[in-house]
């Protein structure tokens, strides 16, 4: 079967009544498929080449803006992105001199602690040095 | 190019006649009938990938172009409806006759474009392509009993103008 010459079934479906069998007759005459004007298809194609360059071009264009977007984002947001930069800055300056101040208080307190224990050390060892020289010369504390 | 141009070309050489009758049909216009097809294959082209099997093609090629061509009609306002129903009347005044020289065919086919767009459309896929109402249904997107329905009520209105304005061919039933 030739693919371009028109469809007709062989067995056309039955009429719809007797009442149009006449009108179903002429109108299957009426409505036989009719050709394109000449060179229809060449120019469909043609169209076809047509939009091509234009939607990949369009493609490029969709694709351009998602990229401006991320290069040119402090250029286009300066309003908003100035003040947050300048918000994070300070947060970030008042975060660091919190954790110095803590990293220094904790500092002099281990500082402290290792002084006071090394004043108790010697004040033992003074006590213990003075009983030993108590206890040399007869007297002794707390031991009934 | 989604499908390759050769194969393109086959498509449309294959249904090139189908798509322009279609439009042409429906529309009742050459020039508008000629765009219109073209739109239904650029479209084809595009989405071209999606389309399986020569049924599925010719499945939308038909609703497509139905589409199209109805959504051409709309643009340029020119809805035949308006006109329905005083035929619909039993007492309708009878136009003038004066297409004596033109063919039977032609005239019953200027008749065709008087018709509302959905009975015209459910005409022409039955008497133009020999699709079925459950075909038909399917590229319309409606129930089969509504195809049968407007393919009755269709043929009933042809009839009831084709027996005013070629009265020597058809004739009421009394």
């Amino acid at each position: 079967m030739n693919p371009h010459e028109p469809f007709h079934n062989p067995n056309p479906p039955e009429p719809m009544t007797e009442d149009f069998a006449a009108l179903e007759h002429e109108l299957r005459n009426a409505l036989r498929p009719v050709d394109p004007p000449p060179g229809f298809a060449d120019r469909v194609l043609a169209r076809v080449r047509q939009l091509e360059p234009q939607s990949t071009e369009s493609g490029q264009r969709a694709a351009e803006p998602k990229r401006a977007r991320i290069l040119m984002f402090p250029k286009f947001r300066t309003r908003l992105w100035i003040p947050s930069a300048v918000a994070a800055m300070l947060l970030i300056g008042f975060a660091g001199e919190q954790a110095r101040v803590q990293i220094d208080e904790h500092r002099k307190a281990v500082e402290a602690q290792k002084q006071f224990e090394t004043a108790l050390q010697v004040t033992d060892r003074a006590l213990e040095h003075t009983r030993l020289q108590l206890q040399r010369a007869g007297i002794s504390f707390g031991e009934e | 190019m989604a499908i390759p141009e050769p194969q393109f070309r086959n498509l449309i050489e294959t249904h090139q006649r189908m798509v322009f009758s279609l439009a042409l049909r429906i529309l009742g216009d050459y020039a508008t009938a000629e765009e219109v097809a073209q739109d239904v294959f650029l479209e084809l082209h595009r989405s071209g990938e999606r389309l399986e099997s020569e049924d599925h093609i010719r499945f939308w090629l038909r609703r497509t172009a139905k589409h199209r061509a109805i959504d051409a009609i709309r643009r340029k306002s020119n809805r035949p409806e308006a006109d329905a129903d005083e035929w619909m009347e039993q007492d309708y005044a009878a136009p003038p006759s004066n297409s004596l020289n033109v063919s039977t065919e032609a005239r019953l086919e200027s008749l065709l474009r008087t018709l509302p767009d959905g009975l015209r459309a459910a005409i022409i896929l039955r008497y133009q392509e020999d699709m079925l109402p459950d075909e038909i249904a399917a590229v319309l997107g409606q129930s089969q009993a509504s195809v049968k329905s407007q393919l009755h009520r269709g043929l009933t209105l042809l009839r009831r103008k084709a027996a005013v304005t070629m009265k020597e061919y058809f004739r009421e039933p009394a």
